[in-house]
C-alpha cells in the first residue's frame, strides 16, 4: 500500500522525461508511503517508475519497489494488496516460476508474467499499477475492479504520467492544469468530481476494472476492461443459497484482508456492517485493535456510536479504543485536511479523523465496513429509487400529467417546498435518473446559483450524467434484473467508488494508514452478486445473522449513517445558502480555490 | 460587485475589473461573488473565474440591470460586501448595500472621480462608503479635494498586467505587411479609445509634431490603435497635414493581438491628460518599449515617476518631440525594466487580498 508514479515516453520524438519533476511527484506522496522511496528508470530512459512505500507485507529490503523479477524482463511499481498472493506465488511456483522475495508485488510481476492479462482476474485485492515489459518495450497500467486504489494519468508531449494523487501531478508535471468544468459542475452536483474526470483538464482517472497496453510508437491504445461491477450480478445462473453461503464467502473474504506482516485494527462503529466484520474477524482468532471515533457534540444522542461500540469491542474482548473529537481538535487539523485533500469532496473528514487516531495508536492497517450499504442496501435511496420509478412509470400513463407538474414545480419553486420534491417529475422516468435525484448534491437547474453559465453548460454536456448512468447499469436492465441489484450497482459504480473509496484512499494514507475493505472484494461480488438480483436479496438482518456475537441493540438499531458534527463546526455565517453540506461544499470549493495558488510540498503532520 | 464592464470589454477600467475578479476568486476569504455588468459584449474570450457569477443578463440594458439588482437584493443570498465598480453606479451600490446590510466599498479610476459628477448631488452620499479604492494616488487627491473623504482613508491599488503574456518580441510581420511598416521604419504608438467628448490622450499633440519628427526620422510611422467617434476627425486631420502615409488608424483590435502591436513599436507615446493610472503604459512597459508619457496625470504612477518612461508636459509639443527623438534614439530597445514587477498580478493579488482582510476585520 503505497504511492505510485512515473512518465513513458511513448513517442519517437517526445523530449527525455522530466526527472526532477517526478522525483517531485514522488516527494509529494511521502504521506503515502512512509517507510522507503525508490526510483528506476530504463536504460534509454523512456520509461521511469518511482514509489513511496508503506511496507506492510515482507516489510523488510526484499520488498522495495519498484521492482524487477529475477529475469529483468518485467520492472513493476505497484500500489494496493494482492491478498490470495501465498496461493498464486504457490500456483506460480509449480509452473515452474522462481521467486526472489516473499512480497506479493513479485506474485503480481509473475501473473502477468505467466497468464497476461487473464493474471488480473485471477487477483484478489486492490491495486493500481504500472508494470514495465523490457522484452516487448511495453507499458502496461491496470487498476482493481470497484477502483479502491486510484491511478490518474495525463499525457503531454508525447509523455504519459501517472501517479496516485492528481494533485500532485497537477502540481508537478508538465500537463494541462486548467480546471475541467465536468469536474467542478460535477462536484456540485454530486459532491465530489465524477470519473474519469478530475479536477485538472488535462489529467484523466484510469478507468477501473481496466487494463492499458502502451508501446513505443502507437498512436491510440484505449484502456480495455476486464471486469465490470454490472457483470457481477449477472454472471451465472441463480443458484438458490445455502443457509450459510453469504457467511462463508464474507469469512474467506474477511480472511484474505487479513493476510499482513504487521498488526491488524478495525475501525468500529455501532452499525451491522463493521462489527459482523469485527466478529467474524476475531472468531477466525486474530487479535484485533479496534476504534471508534465520537464527538463530544453526540453525548447522550443516538448519533453516538461510542457506547454500542464499546460494548463490542468487549463481546469481543478486542483491543478497544474510543477517540473523542471536539471542535478544537477540527480546527487544528483543518488546515492539514484540506492540503491532503487530492480533489475537493465533501466527505472523507470521518476517515481522515479516525486515520489520525488510529496512526496514533500505532495502527498500520485497518478493516472497514465499507461497501455493507451497496450489497445489502443499507442506504434510503434502495427504498426511494424504486419508489420514485414506480410513480413515474404510473403517472406516465397519465397523459399530461407529466407536462401539468412540470409547470406547477416551476411557479412554486420559491415556496419553500424541498427543491427535489418539485423536481420529481423531471427525474422518475428511469431508475438512473430518479438515483441521481436521490443522490445529488444540487439539481442542474440549481447550478445557475452557484457557478457562472460558462461553467455550467460546457460542463453538463461533458459530463452527460444521464447517459452514463444508464450505461453503467444498461446490462442489468437489459437482462430484466431486479431493481435491488440496479441500484446495488449503481451505489457501487458511482457513490462509493467516486465518494467513498477515493475519499477513503486519500484520507487514510494521509496518515499512513491502509484500509481494507472485506465487502469490497471482486471475488465476494462475483459470488454473491446473483442473489442480490432476485425479489428478496439478503438483507442487512441476512448480514447481522452470519454471527451470533452481534449485540441485540446493535442488530435492531436504526441506521443513521455515519456523520460528524461539521455542520455546527463550519461557519454558521460563512455567506452561502443551502443546507449543512452545500455548505460545506462552498467551504471545500474556496479552500481548494486557494489553496491551489499556493501549492507547495505537503509536509509530514507532526505526531502529537 | 457591480461594474460598467471587465471579461468581454476593452479598455482600462474593464482590465482592472478582471484582474480584480482574478484576485478576489483566490482570496480565502471570498466564497462567491456575484457580478453585475452594465456592458457585456459577444463572450468572455476567458475562462470565468471560478467563484465568479457573472450576470450577463444584467448588461442588456439600463432596465435589466435594475431588474438583476432588485433580484439579487430581494434573494435570499447573503451578500457581505457590495463593491461599486464605477462611480456612477454608485446610487445603485448604496441601495443594494442597504437592502443587504452590506459593507460598501467604491472603485475610482480617473476622469470621473476628479471632480464632482452630476450624479452625486452631495458629499454626504459618499459616506455610504465603508472603503474606497483608487487606481492611483493622483485620483485619490483629486477625489479628495471635492470629496473632503481624506486621502488617508482611500486604499491605493495600482492595476497590473500578465507580465507572462506581455512580454518583448520580435515584430510580427504579417502585421508589419498589414500595416505596411518596413523593417527599417521607425514605429511610434498609441493605444487607447479615441472619444470626441474626451480627447483626452494626447493623439492630437503628437499628430502635430509628425512632420518635425520626419525631419530627423524620415521613415518614421505613428500607429494608433483603437477607435471612436474622434476617429473620423483625426484621420482628417492627418490628411490635411499630408501624413496619410505616416499615421495609421489600426482601429479595434482582438486582444490576442495586443501585443504584436506593441512588439511591432518602437516607442510608445500618449501625452494623455485623462488617465486615472494608464494600464496601457504598463503593457507597452512590459513588452519592453520606451515610453513618453504625461507628468500631468496618473500616468506618471504607471511610469513611476519616470522610472519606466520619460515623463513630458502634454501640453508642450516642443517637449514631448525632445523626449520622443531622445527615446528613439535609445538603443535599450525591447528590453524589459525590472521595475515593471511592481506591477505583476502577484503584487496585485497580496494587495486585494489585504483590502479583502481589512473588510472582514
Amino acid at each position: 500500500m503505497c504511492g505510485i508514479a512515473g512518465a513513458f515516453r511513448f513517442k519517437g520524438e517526445a523530449s527525455p522525461i522530466n526527472r526532477s519533476a517526478l522525483l517531485r511527484i514522488s516527494e509529494l506522496l511521502k504521506r503515502r508511503g512512509p517507510d522507503g522511496e525508490g526510483f528506476w528508470s530504463s536504460k534509454d530512459d523512456r520509461v521511469a517508475l518511482a514509489h513511496r512505500r508503506l511496507a506492510i507485507i515482507d516489510t523488510g529490503p526484499s520488498g522495495a519497489q519498484p521492482m524487477g523479477d529475477k529475469t529483468e524482463r518485467w520492472t513493476i511499481t505497484f500500489n494496493g494488496e494482492i491478498y490470495n498472493y501465498q496461493e498464486l506465488r504457490a500456483e506460480l511456483q509449480s509452473l515452474g516460476r522462481v521467486f526472489r522475495t516473499n512480497s506479493d508485488t513479485e506474485v503480481l510481476i509473475n501473473a502477468i508474467a505467466e497468464w497476461g492479462e487473464a493474471g488480473l482476474v485471477k487477483l484478489r485485492g486492490m491495486y493500481a499499477f504500472a508494470l514495465w515489459d523490457n522484452l516487448k518495450r511495453e507499458l502496461w497500467l491496470a487498476r482493481d475492479p470497484f477502483g479502491i486504489k486510484p491511478l490518474y494519468v495525463a499525457e503531454a508531449q508525447g509523455t504519459i504520467w501517472f501517479s496516485s494523487q492528481a494533485r500532485a501531478m497537477a502540481q508537478c508535471a508538465p500537463v494541462n492544469i486548467d480546471r475541467d468544468a465536468a469536474a467542478i459542475v460535477g462536484f456540485y452536483l454530486w459532491g465530489h468530481v465524477p470519473e474519469p474526470f478530475s479536477w485538472w483538464e488535462g489529467i484523466k482517472s484510469f478507468p477501473a476494472g481496466h487494463v492499458q497496453r502502451l508501446q513505443i510508437g502507437q498512436t491510440s491504445f484505449p484502456p480495455k476492461p476486464f471486469a465490470r461491477i454490472q457483470d457481477a450480478y449477472l454472471k451465472r445462473p441463480i443458484i438458490k443459497q445455502q443457509d450459510d453461503t453469504l457467511q462463508q464467502w464474507l469469512r474467506a473474504s474477511i480472511r484474505y484482508h487479513l493476510v499482513a506482516d504487521v498488526p491488524i485494527g478495525m475501525f468500529l462503529s455501532a452499525g451491522i456492517d463493521s462489527c459482523v466484520i469485527a466478529a467474524l474477524a476475531v472468531e477466525q482468532g486474530v487479535k484485533l485493535n479496534t476504534i471508534t471515533l465520537a464527538f463530544n457534540e453526540y453525548r447522550g444522542t443516538s448519533y453516538n456510536e461510542a457506547p454500542l461500540a464499546e460494548v463490542m469491542a468487549k463481546t469481543l474482548g478486542t483491543e478497544h479504543a474510543t477517540v473523542w473529537i471536539n471542535q478544537d481538535d477540527f480546527e487544528g487539523l483543518l488546515d492539514d485536511f484540506f492540503s491532503c485533500m487530492d480533489q475537493p469532496t465533501i466527505d472523507g473528514l470521518n476517515t481522515y479523523l479516525v486515520s489520525h487516531a488510529a496512526s496514533k495508536q500505532g495502527i498500520k492497517v485497518a478493516l472497514s465496513g465499507l461497501g455493507g450499504d451497496e450489497l445489502f442496501g443499507g442506504y434510503p435511496s434502495f427504498r426511494r429509487v424504486g419508489e420514485i420509478a414506480t410513480w413515474g412509470r404510473r403517472c406516465s400513463h397519465i397523459p399530461g400529467l407529466q407536462r401539468m407538474l412540470e409547470a406547477t414545480s416551476t411557479i412554486f419553486s420559491h415556496s419553500g417546498i424541498q427543491h427535489k420534491a418539485m423536481k420529481l417529475p423531471t427525474y422518475w422516468g428511469s431508475l438512473a435518473s430518479a438515483y441521481f435525484l436521490i443522490r445529488a448534491l444540487n439539481l442542474e437547474d440549481a447550478l445557475d446559483e452557484i457557478l457562472d453559465e460558462s461553467w455550467v453548460m460546457e460542463g453538463l454536456q461533458k459530463l452527460q450524467t444521464q447517459l452514463a448512468l444508464s450505461l453503467s447499469i444498461a446490462g442489468i436492465e437489459e437482462s430484466g434484473g431486479t431493481e435491488h441489484a440496479q441500484i446495488s450497482a449503481l451505489e457501487s459504480s458511482w457513490y462509493m467508488r467516486n465518494q467513498l473509496l477515493r475519499d477513503t484512499d486519500w484520507s487514510s494514507m494521509a496518515h499512513g494508514v491502509e484500509v481494507r475493505l472485506p465487502f469490497v472484494d471482486w471475488p465476494l461480488l462475483q459470488q454473491i452478486g446473483p442473489s442480490f438480483n432476485i425479489r428478496t436479496p439478503p438483507s442487512k438482518i441476512d448480514l447481522a445473522n452470519c454471527t451470533t456475537k452481534l449485540v441485540e441493540d446493535i442488530r435492531s438499531r436504526n441506521k443513521t449513517g455515519f456523520s460528524t458534527p461539521v455542520k455546527d463546526w463550519i461557519d454558521a455565517g460563512s455567506g452561502v445558502g443551502g443546507n449543512g453540506l452545500k455548505k460545506w461544499a462552498a467551504v471545500v470549493h474556496r479552500n481548494f480555490r486557494t489553496a491551489l495558488t499556493t501549492d507547495s510540498a505537503i509536509a509530514p503532520l507532526a505526531v502529537h | 460587485m457591480l461594474l460598467t464592464d471587465g471579461f468581454g470589454g476593452f479598455g482600462g477600467i474593464s482590465v482592472f475589473n478582471r484582474n480584480f475578479l482574478r484576485a478576489l476568486d483566490q482570496s480565502a476569504y471570498v466564497e462567491r461573488i456575484y457580478a453585475l455588468p452594465r456592458v457585456f459584449v459577444g463572450d468572455a474570450g476567458e475562462r470565468i473565474p471560478e467563484a465568479v457569477i457573472y450576470q450577463r443578463k444584467a448588461a442588456v440594458g439600463k432596465i435589466a440591470f435594475l431588474k438583476s439588482l432588485i433580484i439579487l437584493a430581494l434573494s435570499r443570498r447573503r451578500v457581505d460586501v457590495v463593491i461599486c465598480g464605477h462611480l456612477n453606479l454608485f446610487c445603485a451600490a448604496i441601495l443594494l448595500a442597504k437592502i443587504k446590510r452590506a459593507r460598501l466599498a467604491l472603485i475610482i479610476h480617473g476622469l470621473e472621480s476628479w471632480t464632482r459628477p452630476s450624479y452625486i448631488p452631495a458629499n454626504w452620499l459618499l459616506r455610504a462608503a465603508d472603503s474606497i479604492i483608487s487606481v492611483s494616488n493622483f485620483s485619490a487627491q483629486r477625489f479628495s479635494s471635492w470629496s473632503k473623504i481624506p486621502v488617508q482613508r482611500i486604499f491605493i491599488l495600482h492595476n497590473c498586467v500578465d507580465l507572462d503574456v506581455f512580454l518583448p518580441g520580435p515584430p510580427d510581420l504579417d502585421l508589419a505587411r498589414r500595416y505596411r511598416v518596413a523593417s527599417e521604419d521607425k514605429v511610434i504608438l498609441t493605444v487607447g479609445r479615441l472619444d470626441t467628448t474626451e480627447r483626452l490622450k494626447g493623439i492630437d499633440q503628437v499628430i502635430d509634431i509628425i512632420p518635425r519628427l520626419i525631419e530627423r526620422y524620415p521613415s518614421l510611422k505613428y500607429l494608433i490603435v483603437g477607435d471612436g467617434s474622434d476617429r473620423p476627425r483625426l484621420e482628417r486631420k492627418a490628411e490635411t497635414l499630408g501624413l496619410s502615409d505616416r499615421v495609421i488608424f489600426a482601429g479595434q483590435i482582438p486582444d490576442g493581438e495586443k501585443v504584436a502591436h506593441y512588439n511591432l513599436a518602437d516607442a510608445y507615446v500618449m501625452p494623455s491628460v485623462g488617465e486615472g493610472f494608464g494600464i496601457v503604459l504598463v503593457e507597452a512597459a512590459a513588452c519592453g518599449l520606451s515610453i513618453v508619457g504625461s507628468r500631468a496625470d496618473g500616468s506618471r504612477e504607471a511610469l513611476q515617476d519616470g522610472l519606466l518612461g520619460r515623463l513630458v508636459d502634454p501640453k508642450n509639443q516642443d517637449e514631448i518631440m525632445e523626449a520622443l527623438i531622445g527615446v528613439l534614439a535609445d538603443k535599450r530597445a525591447h528590453k524589459r525594466l525590472n521595475n515593471i514587477n511592481l506591477f505583476s498580478f502577484e503584487n496585485f493579488k497580496s494587495r486585494v487580498h489585504r483590502w479583502c482582510e481589512d473588510q472582514v476585520a
